[in-house]
């Protein structure tokens, strides 16, 4: 698949909020021992906002698209994370055409520069125990997938393994980020909330594309 | 107990009742997701400068919204930065082509949200910049002044860029003369409680960073003045303004009796004192003592300083 359609990546976000939705007593779980306990319930809450939104729009363009999920994300969840997962679908709006479609390489900088973005804003780097973590390696993976190929399903499949390896060496990872930070070695052996969530929307991406094929 | 039907509906009812106590002075910005006020009488073509933060403060942030100040303010709810989409909706409703600034006190729920405004002002063409507030000089011990959290000396930065805005200066300008009216002040909280005088204790409830034996306003002023000037040697031959906030446990009397007694101190000092006010800027609920905040103006800075006042308070 070299173009996904506007109307495929809406559907991925649909799954994706669905996927979070779901695993929100997770979330909440692990937030509850390492965090305030109010991850899983933001990510929720945006997420069941965006379910609803998109029962009544229909998106012509991919750039309108990605700008009215991460609005309503930001608008919905409040918070850093409302902040932090509007920017990981904002902050590279410019890389993308206004078509109806995008391609691999376009894809592959959007998410690298929304990563670049959630840096500059939270003044973080991956390796702190955030989101960064999962989000990071998936823009690497989706970087070098597109030097070797323009298909959109691996491009997910290498960003969603990544991500989930991410989220998971983050369990190594002492909190230095956020509130968290407070509870230094006792985040350990536990996943960062926000790098499980990026992980998520990752293999909804994926989930859904690679239906397609 | 409090006088209200419920937390959830506090905010609300309060900006209702505020409008019903000014008529025709303010418009509320129709959001689903915060609390928003804008001057009804906004002048033209200027700078838009809108104040906000967490709700639940007292006067700051609902009461800012208005001349000599602010010309919007928006807040969250109790105890949480307002949503960046708020800020976002506000700045597109009262800009009038001169861009817009935000000003907010440096804590990392404000922060972000502001930043994430300006870029979705960005996205639709609209000029925006921030300054955050980092005056609590005992906040972040050991760490750049930046990283610092923000008292009520906010109050102060807002009227010199409401006046810089008012004479027509650019975006950029007043921007740079907030960033510089903030690199130039410095605020402090002291409380007292059991024979004991405490420095730089958080409005959230961080324990104070210096704790002394109380031995009188007087001895308590000295040791503020002390703190406060540490870092503000270098504008010594500059003008000085002197804000004191007290939370509302904090009576009248005791209120002038604390100013009268920094000032006194900051002569003793050295320090050309220019002017000083007091008032419940911002309060807290159960919140006890006060904040003492010092702004150093040079010739640029002194120029935008203009007493405002008719507010129950005078900055």
């Amino acid at each position: 698949m070299d173009k996904l359609y506007v109307e495929l990546f809406q559907r991925m976000f649909i799954r994706g909020a669905r996927l979070i939705i779901e695993k929100e007593p997770y979330l909440t779980e692990i937030d509850s021992v390492i965090g305030d306990g109010d991850h899983g319930t933001g990510m929720k809450r945006g997420c069941e906002a965006l379910e609803k939104l998109f029962l009544k729009e229909k998106y012509a363009f991919v750039d309108e698209l990605c700008y009215a999920v991460s609005t309503e994300l930001i608008k919905t969840m409040g918070g850093a994370s409302g902040i932090i997962f509007g920017t990981m679908f904002f902050g590279g709006i410019s890389r993308l055409s206004h078509r109806d479609y995008v391609d691999a390489r376009e894809l592959s900088e959007y998410f690298l520069e929304g990563e670049r973005a959630i840096e500059r804003r939270g003044k973080a780097r991956p390796g702190q125990k955030t989101m960064l973590d999962a989000l990071y390696p998936a823009c690497v993976a989706m970087e070098s997938c597109v030097a070797r190929s323009s298909d959109v399903v691996l491009l997910f499949k290498d960003g969603y393994e990544a991500a989930v390896r991410g989220a998971e060496d983050s369990k190594l990872m002492k909190s230095q980020m956020g509130r968290s930070k407070n509870f230094k070695e006792k985040t350990l052996g536990f996943p960062d909330p926000g790098a499980v969530s990026a992980s998520l929307w990752f293999q909804a991406f994926y989930e859904t594309v690679s239906e397609v094929r | 107990m409090r006088v209200w039907n419920s937390r959830k509906s506090a905010h609300e009812e309060a900006l209702q009742g505020m409008m019903l106590a000014s008529p025709g002075k303010f418009v509320r910005l129709p959001s689903d997701y915060g609390y928003g006020l804008y001057r009804a009488n906004l002048p033209e073509k200027k700078v838009r400068i809108i104040i906000n933060g967490g709700g639940g403060y007292g006067p700051m942030w609902a009461g800012f919204a208005d001349e000599g100040l602010a010309d919007a303010m928006v807040h969250g709810n109790f105890d949480s930065a307002p949503n960046a989409f708020v800020l976002y909706e506000m700045a597109k409703t009262i800009d009038c082509g001169c861009g817009v600034l935000f000003l907010t006190n440096h804590f990392m729920g404000d922060y972000l949200n502001n930043d994430m405004a300006v870029e979705l002002l960005a996205h639709d063409g609209i000029d925006a910049r921030l300054c955050c507030i980092s005056d609590d000089i005992l906040s972040c011990e050991g760490e750049a002044k930046e990283n610092r959290g923000g008292l009520h000396g906010i109050g102060q930065v807002c009227k010199i860029c409401a006046a810089a805005a008012h004479d027509g200066l650019s975006l950029e300008e007043v921007w740079r003369l907030a960033e510089k009216a903030n690199s130039r002040l410095r605020s402090l909280s002291v409380n007292i409680r059991e024979e004991k005088m405490f420095f730089g204790e958080g409005f959230s409830g961080e324990p104070a960073v210096k704790t002394a034996a109380y031995q009188g306003v007087d001895r308590m002023a000295e040791e503020a003045c002390k703190i406060l000037l540490t870092e503000m040697e270098q504008w010594k031959e500059d003008t000085f303004y002197l804000s004191v906030n007290s939370h509302c446990s904090v009576g009248y009397t005791e209120t002038f009796v604390m100013l009268n007694a920094v000032a006194v101190k900051l002569k003793e000092c050295g320090i050309r004192l220019e002017g000083c006010a007091a008032g419940t800027y911002f309060d807290v609920f159960e919140g006890s003592g006060c904040m003492i905040s010092l702004l150093a103006c040079d010739e640029e800075l002194r120029r935008y300083v203009r007493p405002v006042k008719g507010y129950g308070f005078v900055i």
